[in-house]
């Protein structure tokens, strides 16, 4: 195995096959891997020459044959693997390895791109499975530019075989992905995902890689792979050469060695002569073995968090408990509320969140895997799955972008086997509370033993000290007088004696007292003195944020107090410059959303919400919606007043009795299917939640089948498609005749940018809509009780 | 950096020869702000181009449009260029639209005056570099115009490698993503140019509110 060589001495991985495809003939704009089939002796010259060059390791010539190329998927990588040996055969070299290699698959998954994580990890599954059969040594999965991809890629592997499996991916001179992901975020979610070796390859030359090469090293502790291009790209003559000749890529190479890395190759340009000449240059380098490095990363698609160096704040509020408004937006699926909690945490300086969607009337589950696909689609923060729900917690870690952190195991010896596989399979930093089959201990010392025997058992699934992080739990000091003396001393135990990082939920210290916050912040200030890692707070809430920043400051982990400067210094200016007296409807007008719900709360002492709704809202939002109906006010005006009246309601619907309902009717929202653009139908959505529609937003790319069945299920008679593109008017045409004959009393409007009166009436939508105001005085029209 | 012009953000707004109120403006400067996080990518190649009638041959391509044969006549070859702002606006405008949707049209406008801008400068180095070699260039062309089918973004996926070498990828409706990018073809010919119009008084759409002039 090539494993047990890896680390111990120089592996020589092979260079550039697409160039020397090329340069015999394969026309530019070809898939390279029909030549499998079509110039079998080309290939095995080809892996020949790299092999006599002196690699260990040749790649089949099965990057892009995955399933969205090619209908013979099996039969291009069997050849290409069988190829591969024919070539080891012929020059002799037995003792070299035959990788499956696998690129990307050229689509950017969900939610970014419309490839669906699941269907990426089948593409990669059936690769897999024709490279096994093949008798391929490894797999190597290269030139990804996506750590999701990667991931989809890595788990494909992992499930369908049992060779060793290496990663580099394609960072530039930022040392950036495509895809904004980090070397710390992409080196900790691959080692979570426990592949062999990683590393870098394609993008950069050698030279330009030093830095990016440097970082890895820093941060992983597997062996590393470097397999550059032959410099950068130049265009000559309209052909794309390399600026590197043999000799002075090998000279490079000499410096990527001396890094410490395992494993030396090359790509775009290189040849079977630079891979010569490199191994010339290096071998006489000793080959030293790759360090453990006790960093503890958790991280999401482009950002990673290190726990353990300074305190971390872990936003809460992602959480139904006690809450009733987020328990009403978990129920009816309000993602657009989940979310902005999300992002007003991250604004108030969370650097990671806490994830809790359970109810008891809700399927957890699909909710946690909606919830945090969502998430990663506009929040940089990394995750903590919190969940016990053993099912909600695979969807998770399985579609989760990074290596996310999971709350919680806990001392009992089923939680702890049901757990830790999992973490074991996906990866992640996993809390473990200090409570067992008898409970919670009452003292320090017996919840450092349970801590301990966490640590332990883990270490049964290869699961690293580094990767947990232990609660030592805040008990309420209203029942139990010392519960905050034993988390505290808890704390300092385990970080003494285990070396282990900690989290504490700081606010339940408080239970059942008065003004829980000032007992909180208090609190939260002496744990993070007993060496709290992890704050998990309200970073929403003044006092809880006042005493974290005071804290890093007095402790030395704010640098010349640059954080509580910059925090600090401008409030008090901002409080002198308070707006005068307004009216709500001027706020609204304005778009003053911080006003809005100010002077919303106050008029609520004296005012039923209705009544506020009546008299002050509808006549705002008129002024403005008819201002911009004759040209006078602008889209982002509208939007801002829209938006404002928005936090107006929200207010109201707190202060509402649950059964009330504002609701003037239902109404259907889709971009048509194969349309991914969505901006127009946002627009519109505010608007009609505005004038008191209830929106079902169905989405980007929605299949007709979905509309006509959503429209049937929950009674709508209103439906708003949007498209932006002629091509996908087509489907809009289709999605409207589907419409009409499964459910005929059902009214359609359609806007986009493609469209107008003319194509409208083409399409048989019963209105067309030039703008978003338009469309709120058609549901008027329609839905007028 | 991406030089962009306040006017065109303004028209793609909607406010034709407006100027935005204060608050707006202030908004505007903010998302130019964060647009600064944008990594500008482009790719290119340069093909022989043969003409018959109204089908294009160049590369492994065939197109058949007249509009775009149009554009091309007399060139001799084909300069095919992508141009991206990178996942950057993508994200910025999902997060806008959850927390402020007047941002989200603002950073939408942003993005395609950017977008337009950049590929602007990469255009004229083109132009630069053609007239070195005594060429003239066409004004850039793209897919989806007019007669020339979308469906042909596929064949610039191909040819110029965009998922590996620019990030950019095609959906199943062969929209691009990242949303920012732009592909074109630019035709390079020894004639002297009769100096095409630009790209707004070529189009037949002549009711579009974004129309200038």
């Amino acid at each position: 195995m090539i494993t047990d060589r890896l680390g111990k001495e120089w592996i020589y991985f092979d260079g550039g096959l697409g160039t020397m495809l090329q340069e015999r003939g394969l026309p530019g704009g070809e898939y390279p891997e029909t030549w499998n089939l079509t110039h079998p002796e080309e290939l095995i010259a080809i892996h020949k020459a790299y092999l006599e060059a002196g690699c260990h390791v040749i790649n089949a010539n099965t990057f892009g044959a995955n399933g969205l190329k090619f209908d013979n998927v099996e039969e291009i990588i069997t050849a290409g693997i069988q190829l591969a040996k024919e070539a080891k055969k012929q020059a002799g070299c037995m003792d070299a390895y035959v990788a499956l290699d696998i690129g990307p698959t050229g689509k950017l998954l969900e939610p970014m791109g419309d490839l669906p994580f699941e269907k990426a990890v089948s593409y990669f599954s059936q690769m897999v499975k024709a490279g096994v059969k093949a008798g391929a040594d490894l797999i190597l999965i290269e030139t990804m530019s996506d750590t999701y991809e990667a991931k989809a890629a890595v788990l494909a592997a992992k499930e369908n075989s049992s060779l060793p499996v290496i990663v580099t991916m394609i960072f530039d001179e930022n040392q950036r992905l495509l895809t904004g992901g980090s070397v710390e975020s992409a080196v900790a979610m691959l080692e979570g995902l426990r592949v062999d070796a990683l590393g870098i390859n394609c993008g950069l030359g050698p030279e330009q890689m030093l830095p990016v090469v440097k970082r890895i090293r820093e941060v992983s502790s597997l062996p590393i792979i470097v397999n550059p291009n032959a410099g950068l790209p130049v265009q000559l003559n309209g052909k794309t050469v390399y600026d590197l000749k043999a000799d002075d890529f090998a000279q490079a190479m000499v410096k990527i060695a001396q890094i410490g890395v395992q494993g030396l190759g090359g790509c775009c340009g290189t040849t079977p002569e630079y891979i010569q000449k490199m191994i010339e240059a290096v071998k006489d380098i000793p080959c030293q073995p790759n360090t453990m490095k006790e960093q503890t990363w958790v991280t999401s698609y482009a950002s990673a968090v290190q726990i353990g160096k300074k305190a971390v704040v872990i936003g809460e509020r992602i959480n139904p408990t006690g809450k009733k408004r987020f328990q009403q937006a978990l129920r009816n699926k309000e993602f657009d509320y989940i979310l902005s909690q999300a992002l007003e945490q991250e604004e108030a300086g969370a650097q990671i969140l806490d994830v809790n969607v359970g109810l008891p009337d809700v399927d957890e589950a699909e909710m946690m895997k909606e919830t945090v696909v969502r998430l990663q689609n506009v929040c940089a923060l990394p995750l903590q799955i919190d969940t016990g729900n053993l099912e909600a917690l695979e969807n998770a870690l399985r579609l989760y972008n990074g290596k996310p952190m999971v709350n919680s195991v806990n001392g009992k010896l089923d939680s702890m086997e049901s757990v830790f596989p999992l973490i074991q399979k996906y990866g992640a930093v996993v809390v473990g509370l200090c409570l067992d089959e008898s409970g919670i201990p009452s003292t320090s010392k017996k919840r450092l033993a349970i801590a301990q025997k966490i640590v332990q058992k883990a270490q049964e699934y290869g699961i690293q000290k580094k990767d947990i992080v232990i609660d030592g739990l805040a008990m309420t000091i209203s029942s139990q007088p010392d519960g905050a003396l034993v988390t505290l001393d808890t704390l300092q135990k385990v970080k003494e004696e285990l070396n282990v990082s900690t989290i504490l939920g700081v606010s339940n210290i408080s239970f059942g007292l008065p003004q829980r916050e000032i007992i909180n912040s208090y609190f939260l200030s002496m744990a993070l003195q007993s060496g709290l890692s992890c704050a998990m707070i309200n970073p929403n809430n003044e006092m809880m944020k006042k005493a974290f920043d005071a804290s890093m400051a007095l402790m030395n982990q704010d640098a010349q107090c640059m954080h509580y400067i910059s925090n600090y210094s401008k409030q008090v200016e901002e409080k002198k410059s308070e707006n005068p007296e307004v009216s709500l409807s001027f706020a609204i007008q304005k778009g003053m959303q911080d006003r809005v719900k100010e002077i919303t709360t106050s008029l609520l002492e004296t005012k039923a919400p209705l009544e506020i709704i009546d008299e002050e809202l509808i006549p705002a939002l008129d002024l403005v919606g008819k201002g911009f109906e004759q040209g006078t006010v602008f889209l982002p005006q509208l939007l801002m007043s829209a938006e404002s009246a928005k936090a107006s309601f929200e207010v109201l619907k707190e202060k509402m009795a649950q059964n009330q309902s504002l609701s003037k009717g239902k109404i259907i929202l889709a971009t048509v299917q194969g349309d991914i653009h969505d901006i127009g139908k946002n627009i519109v959505k505010v608007l009609l939640e505005n004038y008191g529609y209830e929106v079902l937003d169905l989405g980007k790319d929605v299949a007709p089948e979905v509309i006509v069945q959503t429209a049937i299920s929950e009674e709508v008679k209103l439906v708003g498609l949007s498209a932006l593109m002629t091509t996908t008017v087509k489907s809009m045409e289709e999605t409207i005749e589907l419409l009409h004959k499964e459910k005929p009393d059902t009214f359609v409007v359609v806007g986009g940018a493609v469209l107008n009166q003319e194509y409208a009436d083409q399409i048989h939508a019963d209105h067309y809509a030039k703008d978003a105001m338009a469309t709120v005085r058609y549901a008027e029209q329609i839905l007028k009780q | 950096m991406i030089q962009v012009n306040e006017k065109e953000v303004y028209r793609y707004l909607g406010y034709r020869n407006q100027t935005p109120d204060a608050s707006i403006l202030e908004q505007i400067q903010s998302c130019m702000e964060q647009m600064q996080q944008c990594t500008p990518k482009f790719v290119m190649k340069e093909f022989d181009l043969k003409q018959c009638g109204e089908d294009l041959y160049f590369s492994s391509v065939h197109i058949h449009s007249k509009d775009l044969s149009k554009n091309l006549k007399g060139c001799e070859k084909i300069v095919c260029l992508a141009t991206t702002l990178g996942i950057v606006p993508d994200r910025l405008i999902a997060r806008a639209n959850i927390q402020n949707k007047a941002q989200s049209v603002i950073l939408q406008a942003l993005g395609c005056a950017m977008i337009e801008a950049y590929t602007d400068q990469i255009n004229e180095q083109i132009k630069i570099d053609a007239r070195q070699r005594g060429y003239c260039c066409r004004p850039r062309y793209s897919c989806g115009y007019g007669d020339c089918a979308l469906a042909h973004q596929r064949d610039f996926i191909r040819i110029l490698d965009m998922p590996k070498t620019i990030g950019v990828t095609l959906t199943q409706g062969d929209l691009m993503v990242p949303y920012k990018s732009v592909t074109a073809m630019i035709g390079l010919t020894r004639e002297a140019n009769q100096d095409l119009a630009g790209s707004c008084q070529q189009c037949e759409k002549t009711d579009c509110m974004y129309r200038k002039g």
